[in-house]
């Protein structure tokens, strides 16, 4: 393995509620890769993110993760977080009382382990509200509370962004967008990938986000298992021929 | 040291199984009782009431309490306010959000075991908003009962903020005529004890009421609430919001009562109550009752008790903030969506600022 | 305002045909020691239990009458006779039960639902058994199904000394007293290890005579991995002096054993119904009430399950229907003393004509019961403004690891359901019928199939107040 390896998942095999999700999936995320996982619904491509991330509802009963050549398949989700892995929510959380600004600004202290100047941070987030096309009074509004669908998937690329983490994982980030949306998250998730060498797992069944985005791998998952890794050429057959040639492949 | 005497106090109206310890609460009083403080910050040139429009008016610590405030000697100190008909007409309007005069009470005690009355008055068409502050410090417990009388087409917000560091026994009764709407919000954030009745009568035609209470209990707190909305017009509304948070040893009772009395038809009630327990050794009781003697009303309770959610903590995880950091974020946006209702400066700054203190953490902005 | 027709004590006649009491022994009525002596001999009790009556009785004249709960003022105890034995021995042949005593039944649906569906079968007339009998097949998995006394006395007389009142002292209340005092009658089931019965048993009791009281205890046991179901179903005719049930009912789960305990309750309305049921459950068993409350002039009825063991669970599901003349305070406690345990109570009542029904309940999560979960929902039927429906529900957390929630509403029936019923051709009050029996199916699609078209008949006759 490369001195380069980030994220390695070795024959991972997950339950939900003792039901075998993932059966031994592999995978390889190199830093500043970019991959991106396709396939039909129900597949248990947001399995994958939120086993990685730890979720407790998802246990690991086989396989190991690898990240930043630490084993941490064990590892608290917070401990995976100040580590530098960031999860998007499809459906994040909607906090009463805390606003957007002072949720970004504890999480970020909390993996800096020290205050951060109030001034410095509110310049830096009002920068990328701008960026994302957010009306900056979202910082000073509750988190996700009355935020509709497109600004709650800006608010997860916000806090991508100001977290500044070593591998995102993107889950279903572009689902339910308009075109503009996609097109103001994709120009973050671009920013992502530049200013912060971040290394991306795209998990989507659409391909409209990843017209702009520079892909290095494209990996297929059907029913719980990797059925084919490719360039960025795979995404286009996909958009072409849809999953129909895998998923006849897996019941043959 | 006066005389100590012991009372049951906050009746649940319709009493259930006496294993429970939930049909009352015996509290324990001084009796050499003086005037508490009373400062009433803003002029108000109406004048006082009739004396005989208060007689009728029930609390919800119940009239065992009433040695405490009237006696035999009537130790406690009497303040009253009357707001009469607002020339500007538009001031009245409910949907403008801001109540036209608003008047702010501090109350602190003045030795062992002091006492207070104040008595609202909101003539008709008046709209006022009363925030009372019982303050930090002080030598010793306070009783203070507040009697609010909202006259036909009325709009009247009392705010009550508790900040005390001993025991406070609060105790409220109104009434609401016909159209008339009461706005209760109560913040507790103080180290001290709280037992807290609030009885509303929704007699008038269309009255209508609205109550938000925050509380956090600590250490050794105790929290005691006796919640009663009585809906005796047609058309009368009743909205009940309880939030709150408990800790360490805290020891919380909620009893809320709706009570669609018989001619009450067309009625709407609603109470919900979410309880954060971040406490091992915390004891929350909790009695949400409808009662109900007409068929045409809309009654309807609904209740969360336990620690954070397995998603909620996720959330916060995946975002590198542990599960201690998560409730504090929680205990305090809990809080503050109410504080931020006060919609007064300079006492949601004083919250604020009690919380930071009470909760222990940094609310320096660098 | 909105018309209304309102409907008289409805008929009940299917259930009020009665027969004189050609009883061979009735006791005088009142209570005292030398009652109590002389129904000890009468019954050939062992010796404690002659002294755990004469203990009992003790207690009921020490515990005073509950402050909270309808008014039981109409009760005098002094005017209630607390055995009638009926003029019969008990068979295990309906050919063999007296003609009367048969007739009854046979009205009542007993043997015929015996033959169709049923396991095994007691009939409780007055203050005995008269007739008890068990399927050959499941008797031959070792399922003991047979009357109290025999239990008392036979093989397994140590086993019942063991468990009785133990889990419903006397101490618990008045009528808990009461029962100790004077109770008979009533079934013993004992469920042996991993045994599994697939169809129910039912124990149905009637009181005939007037004036009289019915104390019947039940003793069920299920042993560690057993599954069992049991039905109850009561009834009598109306007099015009105030009857009495104190019943007694006590489950034991064993360990990843699961019983579902289900009751069709139609005294009639002169009935003071004081009945006490309880359940303890032991590592990951399970409890499953099934209650439908639709007699009685007053009911205290509150299922008590105790979650013991770990991973032990319960489920309460009841109705209540309060008609004229009827205050029915019915529910249900539970108590968490076990991490991982659940419990989850769905509940429907229905009040009308001046009828009051009162949903009472406790959920207590002791220190112990970590991440346990408890779920209340009750929902109340106004159908007129003459009536009265409360709603008391309590909680009691000592554990942060919890996860409770409650919900309750109160309302009436919608006129636009009523409105498009009868815009497809339904009568105003076949419309209201229908909307109360769908109202309660939350019970009815627990109940076997015959069960649920008596209870959703018992829910016409009050809707409508008449037969068909």
């Amino acid at each position: 393995m490369s001195d380069n390896q980030l994220l390695t998942v070795k024959n991972l095999h997950v339950n939900v509620e003792d039901k075998e999700i993932l059966h031994g999936v592999d995978l390889s995320i190199g830093t500043g890769e970019t991959h991106v996982l396709m396939g039909p619904n129900g597949t248990g491509k947001s399995t994958l993110g939120y086993a990685l991330m730890g979720n407790p509802r998802y246990t690991v009963t086989e396989g190991e993760i690898w990240f930043k050549g630490q084993n941490i398949t064990e590892e608290a989700v917070d401990f995976r977080a100040k580590s530098g892995m960031f999860l998007s929510f499809q459906n994040p959380l909607e906090v009463p009382g805390v606003t957007l600004s002072s949720f970004i600004r504890s999480a970020l202290e909390q993996k800096t382990g020290k205050r951060i100047r109030l001034w410095d941070f509110k310049k830096e987030l009002e920068k990328t509200m701008e960026l994302l096309q957010m009306d900056p009074s979202y910082a000073e509004r509750d988190l996700n509370v009355g935020f509709s669908g497109g600004e709650k998937k800006k608010a997860e690329i916000l806090q991508l962004l100001m977290l500044k983490p070593s591998l995102a994982i993107l889950d279903e980030t572009d689902s339910g967008l308009d075109v503009d949306a996609v097109r103001t998250v994709s120009a973050g998730i671009e920013a992502y990938q530049k200013t912060c060498d971040g290394s991306l797992l795209i998990i989507t069944h659409s391909t409209k986000i990843l017209e702009s985005l520079s892909v290095d791998y494209t990996h297929v998952m059907v029913e719980g298992k990797m059925i084919k890794t490719g360039d960025a050429s795979l995404v286009d057959e996909i958009n072409r021929e849809g999953f129909g040639r895998y998923e006849n492949e897996k019941t043959e | 040291m006066g005389q100590i005497e012991e009372f049951k106090i906050n009746p649940l109206p319709s009493i259930t199984w006496n294993w429970l310890r939930l049909n009352d609460v015996n509290v324990k009083w001084n009796m050499d009782i003086g005037p508490c403080n009373i400062e009433i910050k803003e002029d108000n040139n109406e004048k006082a009431k009739d004396a005989d429009i208060w007689g009728d008016i029930k609390t919800g610590a119940g009239e065992a309490a009433d040695v405490i405030f009237a006696g035999e000697n009537g130790k406690a100190n009497v303040a009253a306010l009357s707001f009469g008909n607002s020339d500007n007409a538009e001031a009245a309007d409910s949907n403008s959000g801001v109540c036209e005069k608003v008047v702010h009470v501090d109350i602190t005690s003045n030795k062992t075991s002091s006492a207070g009355v104040l008595k609202i008055h909101g003539k008709e068409n008046s709209s006022v908003s009363v925030i009372e502050t019982f303050g930090k410090g002080g030598n010793g417990s306070i009783a203070f009962r507040t009697l609010v009388q909202a006259e036909k087409n009325s709009r009247v917000r009392l705010v009550q903020i508790f900040l005390e560091d001993q025991t406070l026994l609060n105790d409220v009764g109104c009434v609401c005529e016909e159209n008339a709407d009461l706005e209760v919000l109560q913040i507790f954030a103080g180290k001290g004890n709280l037992y807290n009745g609030i009885r509303t009568d929704l007699k008038g035609d269309k009255a209508h009421t609205e109550k938000s209470i925050g509380y956090l209990g600590q250490n050794k707190q105790v929290v005691d609430i006796n919640l009663v909305v009585n809906h005796l017009g047609k058309k009368t509304g009743s909205e009940i919001q309880v939030d709150g948070t408990l800790k360490d040893e805290a020891e919380k009772t909620f009893r809320g009562t709706i009570d669609f009395k018989n001619g009450s038809s067309q009625s709407v009630g609603a109470e919900t109550e979410n309880v954060l327990l971040l406490g091992d050794n915390v004891v929350n009781k909790t009695i949400p009752v409808i009662l109900c003697a007409e068929e045409d009303v809309e009654g309807s309770h609904g209740a969360t008790i336990g620690e954070l959610d397995e998603e909620t903590m996720f959330y916060f995880a995946s975002r590198g903030i542990d599960q201690e950091l998560a409730e504090d974020i929680m205990t305090k946006g809990k809080m503050e969506v109410l504080y931020r209702k006060i919609n007064d400066e300079v006492t949601e700054k004083l919250v604020e600022e009690q919380l930071a203190e009470v909760m222990g953490y940094d609310r320096e902005e660098v | 305002m909105k018309e209304k027709t309102y409907v008289e004590d409805i008929d009940r006649n299917i259930y009020d045909f009665k027969y004189d009491d050609k009883d061979a022994y009735k006791l005088k009525a009142g209570l005292t020691p030398e009652i109590v002596e002389q129904l000890s001999a009468e019954k050939h009790d062992p010796e404690w239990m002659r002294q755990f009556r004469l203990d009992s009785l003790k207690l009921y004249n020490e515990i005073p009458v509950p402050d909270w709960g309808p008014s039981i003022e109409g009760l005098n105890i002094d005017n209630i006779v607390t055995y009638v034995r009926p003029n019969t021995n008990m068979k295990a042949d309906w050919k063999d039960v007296p003609e009367d005593i048969k007739n009854t039944f046979e009205r009542l649906g007993i043997p015929q639902a015996e033959r169709k569906s049923l396991a095994g079968v007691g009939a409780q007339y007055d203050s005995e058994l008269v007739y008890h009998n068990v399927r050959e097949e499941v008797a031959a998995k070792g399922v003991v199904y047979t009357d109290m006394e025999s239990a008392l006395n036979g093989e397994f007389a140590d086993m019942v000394k063991e468990h009785f009142m133990k889990l419903v002292t006397p101490h618990d209340h008045k009528f808990a007293a009461l029962h100790g005092a004077v109770w008979s009658g009533g079934s013993f089931v004992y469920v042996p290890k991993g045994v599994k019965v697939d169809i129910p048993l039912q124990s149905y009791f009637r009181l005939n005579a007037a004036g009289a009281g019915q104390f019947e205890h039940t003793l069920i046991i299920v042993d560690e991995g057993a599954d069992l179901h049991f039905i109850e179903g009561c009834s009598a005719p109306k007099y015009n002096v105030a009857n009495l049930h104190a019943g007694c009912v006590e489950l034991f789960v064993g360990k990843n054993a699961k019983l579902r305990y289900s009751t069709i309750e139609n005294w009639s309305k002169n009935m003071y119904n004081l009945n006490t049921k309880r359940a303890i459950v032991e590592e990951g068993g399970t409890i499953e009430w099934v209650s439908g409350s639709f007699g009685s002039h007053v009911s205290y009825l509150y299922p008590m399950s105790i979650l013991k063991g770990k991973g032990s669970r319960m489920e309460f599901t009841g109705v209540t229907f309060a008609g004229k003349g009827q205050n029915l305070d019915t529910g249900a406690k539970v108590v968490h003393a076990a991490p991982d345990t659940s419990s989850y109570m769905n509940t429907r009542s229905i009040s009308k004509d001046g009828g009051i029904s009162t949903f009472r309940s406790s959920v207590v999560v002791t220190k112990e019961a970590e991440n346990s979960k408890s779920a209340v929902s009750c929902q109340s039927l106004m159908l007129d403004s003459i009536s009265r429906s409360d709603t008391i529900p309590a909680m009691d957390v000592r554990t942060r690891k919890a996860n409770i929630g409650h919900e309750a509403q109160i309302g009436s029936i919608s006129d636009e359901a009523v409105f498009y019923l009868m815009s497809r051709g339904m009568s105003e009050e076949d419309a209201r019928a229908c909307i109360v029996s769908g109202f309660a199916d939350n019970v009815s699609k627990e109940l076997p199939l015959e069960y649920a078209l008596e209870m959703n008949n018992l829910i016409r006759l009050e809707m409508k107040g008449s037969i068909g």
